[in-house]
């Protein structure tokens, strides 16, 4: 395939703690072509962020290949990464955490120019952080109020506006709307999109909230305590899902029309420990289908249908393909 | 007030300033800090006698319209005294502030960023912290000799640790906000994240520490001064003149009493204009 704008192969991501090696992210490999979005799925703690953030170097990856627009970015010098951050951006979740609350709008908007040196002149910043503020829709009368004045949507534009200043041809998204209220989650989602389909953008879509995921996404990756189980297109996977967690996320999106025969599938247990976890299917302990070979041996992805990975290995029994 | 703090665009050192101004006590204290940087500053004009003329027709006459506070044993005037006094004490208060004050802060930095400097810079300073106040700088000012420059670092070696911890704590976990992490993303350096984003972050609890020890500088030069190992006679510093007045304490108590109020009135307003910062500082009682 080409017009693969980021390509992973493999990526581990392992951090050492005094009570062993937790395994953020296990073994992840995804291609994301030009302009379109790949939404990250998963509960709590099961690497999402930790993907994004080694994907762009904000933590360094254990081990694995990161491609991008063609080069290998696994290995880069301090400047070739200053260079790269042009072209990479990220916004983050909390849009109240997010921002230094001792600089006004302008400023932080200001910000990136200043730190790539991309403007020559103070009236080229501000006319460039004034456009930036009108395409993410902010009022020009918020150019000197400061971050604590603002609501969460407004904030997150300020993060936006950061991002794309620079002209990034691929964002991370990490959770960009999970903290902002549902009017205004729908909001900020429209002005991505708009943003995508302006300057053809590659975003990553890393979320929990699978109403969101599939509003925006092109494929979806559902990831498990680090590792891929389920990977497809976006409206396919909300059609058939055939791994057991993936059918128990999706069962448990709330409905506009409630079915009396709709069953939730519940699962029952915590979340097994990402530390020095076994060779085995990190699903296994919750799973009601896990039978011996789940609990000795990780299963591995394979394709089920064009297209659609899965890892599991009684896919086949449990879907009846 | 309440109008102009709902407005867009205050800065946060504005809506400080809107707080301090609320806060009765600090306001006053604020005055008081600043006449007496004016007192120093203008002392010649001020002062209505030379500190040092003597004048042995009046020794030791109550005060009266012709010396407000008195004379001291040698006919000199109390209240001119005080006022050239103050420029011992501004000096060495806002001196020991800057001096402890630039080389802490920068230590306390160092210590955060470079975790390899961090032991031996802290334990270095833990040393000079472990000595009790009086002990360490009556050591560091026989070692290096006694003179106004010498008080003035052994204060400022004294006051350096606290700066230094303070520093070391607010920028570690500055370090660890998001919007750190958002800058690096932008591919920030070290030097425009500490620079735009953690010193201005981490200013609060400096600024308080820096009114906070002015005025524990000055009471400790003042006991030092009292007790010999500070600034030598004839000059009208306070804590020397509360020493020389002690023994006329039971006769003429003007002499130790008015240098005395003098020192108490200056590091009290220090104190509270520090109060009044570190609460109008405080985001959690601004919103």
């Amino acid at each position: 395939m080409e017009n693969i704008m980021l390509s992973v192969k493999d990526l581990k991501k392992y951090f050492n703690t005094s009570s062993g090696t937790l395994h953020a992210v296990d073994n992840v490999s995804f291609d994301i072509q030009k302009g379109t979005t790949l939404g990250v799925v998963g509960e709590s703690g099961c690497g999402k962020s930790t993907l994004g953030r080694t994907v762009l170097h904000l933590l360094p990856a254990t081990s694995g290949q990161i491609v991008f627009n063609g080069r290998d970015i696994s290995k880069v010098s301090k400047r070739e990464l200053h260079e790269l951050r042009k072209e990479m951006q990220i916004i983050f979740q909390d849009p109240f955490s997010s921002i230094d609350p001792r600089m006004s709008v302008e400023q932080l908007i200001a910000e990136p120019l200043q730190i790539h040196k991309l403007a020559r002149s103070k009236d080229e910043i501000r006319k460039k952080v004034h456009e930036v503020m009108d395409i993410v829709g902010l009022a020009s009368r918020l150019a000197n109020s400061y971050a604590h004045e603002l609501d969460g949507g407004r904030r997150q534009r300020i993060g936006i506006g950061r991002a794309i200043i620079l002209n990034p041809s691929f964002i991370v998204c990490d959770e960009p709307v999970s903290a902002l209220d549902v009017s205004i989650q729908a909001q900020i989602l429209n002005l991505m999109q708009d943003l995508q389909q302006e300057r053809q953008l590659t975003y990553i879509f890393i979320t929990h909230n699978l109403s969101v995921v599939k509003h925006i996404s092109k494929d979806i990756m559902v990831m498990y305590l680090g590792c891929t189980v389920e990977t497809c297109d976006a409206k396919e996977l909300f059609k058939k899902q055939y791994h057991p967690y993936t059918k128990a996320l999706i069962s448990a999106i709330p409905r506009t029309n409630p079915d009396p025969n709709h069953k939730r599938i519940l699962l029952k247990g915590e979340l097994t420990s990402p530390i020095d976890p076994p060779d085995a299917c990190r699903f296994a302990p919750r799973c009601n289908y896990a039978c011996e070979e789940c609990h000795r041996r990780a299963p591995a992805l394979e394709e089920v249908e064009p297209g659609h990975f899965v890892a599991c290995h009684r896919v086949r029994e449990i879907n009846g393909l | 007030m309440a109008k102009q703090r709902k407005e867009y665009g205050k800065s946060q050192w504005l809506m400080v300033w809107y707080k301090l101004c609320e806060n009765k006590f600090a306001l006053i204290s604020l005055a008081i800090v600043v006449l007496m940087i004016l007192m120093a500053i203008f002392a010649p004009l001020i002062a209505p006698y030379p500190y040092d003329e003597q004048n042995y027709d009046a020794v030791m006459v109550d005060p009266s319209l012709e010396h407000p506070f008195g004379t001291d044993q040698f006919g000199r005037d109390i209240l001119s005294r005080i006022i050239y006094g103050s420029r011992y004490t501004i000096f060495i208060g806002f001196g020991c502030m800057i001096a402890s004050g630039i080389v802490g802060v920068t230590l306390g930095i160092l210590a955060a960023y470079y975790p390899k400097l961090d032991n031996p810079i802290m334990r270095f300073l833990d040393v000079f912290g472990s000595i009790p106040d009086m002990p360490l700088l009556m050591c560091l000012i026989l070692i290096m000799g006694l003179n106004l420059r010498n008080l003035l670092i052994a204060l400022a070696i004294y006051y350096t640790p606290g700066y230094a911890r303070i520093t070391r704590s607010k920028v570690l976990s500055l370090r660890n906000e998001e919007y750190v992490e958002a800058s690096i993303a932008l591919g920030a350096s070290d030097r425009h994240i500490l620079i735009r984003h953690i010193l201005p972050n981490a200013m609060a609890p400096i600024i308080v520490r820096f009114t906070l020890s002015t005025g524990g500088s000055i009471l400790e030069a003042a006991a030092l001064s009292f007790i010999g190992l500070g600034i030598q006679a004839p000059a009208p510093e306070w804590g020397l003149m509360i020493s020389q007045g002690k023994q006329f304490l039971s006769s003429y108590w003007y002499m130790a009493i008015i240098p005395g109020v003098a020192i108490i009135i200056l590091t009290y307003a220090l104190n509270y204009m520090g109060d009044g910062l570190r609460d109008a500082l405080d985001p959690r009682l601004n919103h």
